[in-house]
């Protein structure tokens, strides 16, 4: 049921407060039914999508622009309205689907493996699901793909493109089987591949959906970051549950590193499945370190490692919400590299897997402290541009005197129209962490001229960007995906342009993908 | 206005943040929320006798099932700092922040 909060316009920022916004109204939308009762099963998907379906109609009649938001994790401004947001996080639940409810051409063994979740369901609460309600082993299962962090739901991570490192499966947006989307034309799709059918008619009905099977239209709704409705559900394709077993932290030269990614392009690591790397821009060692795990058998009683990037102590002291602010007014005396030589020396220590094993509800627990003030900006290539990248990173970083590390995650090519993390055969994702000045759009307007110069393609992480125009947006995709993601938006909201208008945002208007 | 401490123009001098419980370990306890930020500020006269205190009312489903309370912050901007200071305590005003819980998560099979 939606219920609004009745405050009225008020100032909204998202996790990291790296933008702030007045909206119009927040609307909470949890499973409480119309008779007051807490709803479950098919009542209650079907109820979500109802309710939010009505709640965009009230949006057009009301003239407000709208977004749905999940864990408000990104750090661009894809989350950023003057509208009317519609909080997503207490549609919670997760169900397991009969078999009479999948497409015959889907294979027997493989439905076990798909559950349905709510878009508002947390990571954390998808893993506690998958991995330790079933009380045998033989019926535990795991997610394919995560950030390092747990914290996102289920459909911002989709739709916002995380990644994580998984270099022989893809990023979370892979591991989709099917979306619940309400438009506000009156009744919800239920949208997925024509090539891959998951999910019959009768299943459609019953959540109250119309079934549309489109490789182009579920290619493009993958990566939309709330332009294309409301995401009330979405089919997740698990796997029988696995573990990942990091051994300890390696040094690697340069020349290495570089050779071992040449050779990853040319032929993708069988034997890995999480691979990634960080380096130091200002070093001058030339050294790098890399962490990588193999996927290997659910091993019973595995004890669950300490999670990663905890910063307070055991008496709770941690750093000030606003230390970077301090810490910025002394850039101009303190050499970036003493900076990034502590920073190092910290990932090794708090913020890369080391000698671990677990399953992956029990290693990506990351809890992230985050500090206001920081932002981050990440771009990808193709693995095979990942040495290059490299140079012209540190390059760039140490022109402007950046004091920041590089933390660089594969993962195997993604399907989605727009998904930044689709570079064949692998993409290499380079996440760079700054003190959010003015120096931020700078380094990127610098990385995107230093990029054309060698003649590489990148893309930009939709969530960890300054800012994208119509220029670069054509530079990383090309104007025919581009077009191909903006007429299955409008296949999407049959063609109504008023419908479209509600979820057009401001980034996405100056990206040109309005 | 509804801004957390600690995102105030006015940096905030001081604030605390306190979690319940959050994830396996000691994962997550800053981002499991419910719901969004609510903010207000709270007033203490003459050194305590007389507080202002918080009914907290949002934390709730659109039945009226409670939720409880994910997080919450503590902090005096430097104005508030200012006013305790001037008034000697007489006056001290600071800024309570929150967070409401999710509901236990709906599970089971569609047949």
């Amino acid at each position: 049921m939606l219920h609004r909060e009745n405050v009225g316009p008020q100032e909204w920022a998202g996790v990291h407060v790296t933008h702030r916004t007045t909206v119009a109204e927040i609307f909470d939308v949890d499973n409480v039914g119309p008779e007051g009762t807490l709803l479950s099963g098919w009542d209650m998907f079907r109820h979500a999508g109802e309710s939010l379906d009505a709640l965009i109609r009230d949006a057009r009649a009301a003239g407000k622009r709208l977004l749905p938001i999940g864990a408000g994790w990104a750090l661009s401004k894809i989350n950023i309205t003057d509208g009317w947001l519609v909080n997503t996080k207490l549609l919670n639940g997760c169900y397991d689907i009969g078999e009479r409810y999948f497409d015959s051409a889907y294979p027997a063994e493989r439905r076990r493996q798909v559950v349905l979740a709510q878009a508002g369901m947390q990571i954390a609460e998808l893993n506690a699901y998958l991995e330790l309600l079933p009380q045998k082993d033989a019926l535990r299962r795991a997610i394919q793909a995560a950030g390092i962090g747990n914290g996102q739901t289920v459909a911002g991570s989709v739709s916002g493109n995380t990644h994580g490192a998984q270099i022989t499966f893809g990023a979370m947006p892979d591991f989709v089987a099917g979306l619940h989307i309400a438009t506000g034309g009156g009744q919800t799709l239920w949208i997925e591949r024509s090539s891959k059918p998951v999910l019959n008619e009768e299943f459609a009905a019953k959540i109250g959906a119309r079934l549309v099977r489109d490789d182009r239209i579920f290619a493009a709704a993958l990566v939309s970051f709330g332009t294309f409705g409301i995401i009330a559900a979405v089919a997740v394709e698990t796997a029988p549950i696995y573990q990942l077993e990091f051994p300890p932290i390696a040094d690697i030269s340069y020349a290495d590193l570089k050779a071992k990614l040449s050779s990853f392009a040319a032929a993708p690591p069988q034997d890995l499945y999480h691979y990634e790397f960080i380096f130091d821009p200002h070093s001058r060692t030339q050294m790098a370190m890399e962490t990588r795990a193999p996927k290997v058998p659910y091993k019973p009683g595995v004890p669950t490692p300490k999670p990663r990037w905890i910063v307070r102590d055991k008496n709770g002291y941690a750093p000030g919400i606003n230390i970077l602010r301090l810490v910025g007014l002394f850039r101009w005396i303190v050499p970036p590299g003493l900076l990034t030589g502590l920073q190092f020396k910290q990932y090794r220590k708090v913020a890369l897997l080391d000698n671990v094993r677990g399953s992956p509800g029990q290693i990506y627990t990351s809890s992230i402290y985050y500090l206001e003030g920081y932002i981050e900006s990440a771009y990808a290539v193709s693995v095979g541009d990942a040495p290059a990248t490299i140079d012209i990173s540190t390059e760039v970083a140490r022109a402007m005197r950046l004091p920041s590390i590089n933390q660089v995650r594969l993962c195997r090519a993604s399907g989605g129209t727009l998904a930044f993390t689709q570079h064949q055969p692998i993409t290499a994702v380079f996440e760079f962490g700054m003190i959010n000045d003015e120096r931020f759009p700078e380094f990127e307007r610098r990385l995107d001229q230093a990029f054309r110069k060698a003649g590489i393609r990148y893309t930009m992480h939709w969530s960890k960007n300054s800012g994208i125009d119509p220029d670069k947006l054509r530079y990383m995709y090309g104007d025919q995906k581009i077009t191909s993601w903006k007429d299955a938006r409008k296949a999407v909201f049959g063609n109504d342009r008023s419908l479209m208008e509600l979820f057009e945002t401001d980034a996405m208007r100056e990206a040109g993908l309005a | 206005m509804n801004r957390p401490i600690g995102q105030s123009r006015f940096s905030a001098v001081s604030s605390y943040l306190i979690y319940q419980d959050g994830g396996i370990g000691d994962s997550q306890p800053q981002n499991m929320p419910g719901t969004e930020w609510r903010s207000t500020t709270l007033h203490s006269f003459a050194w305590g006798l007389w507080r202002q205190d918080l009914p907290v009312t949002n934390c709730r489903l659109a039945n009226g099932q409670r939720l409880g309370i994910e997080e919450i912050r503590i902090g005096r901007s430097w104005p508030q700092v200012l006013v305790t200071f001037l008034t000697l305590g007489l006056v001290a005003p600071a800024r309570v922040s929150w967070r409401c819980c999710r509901p236990p998560s709906q599970t089971g099979t569609l047949d």
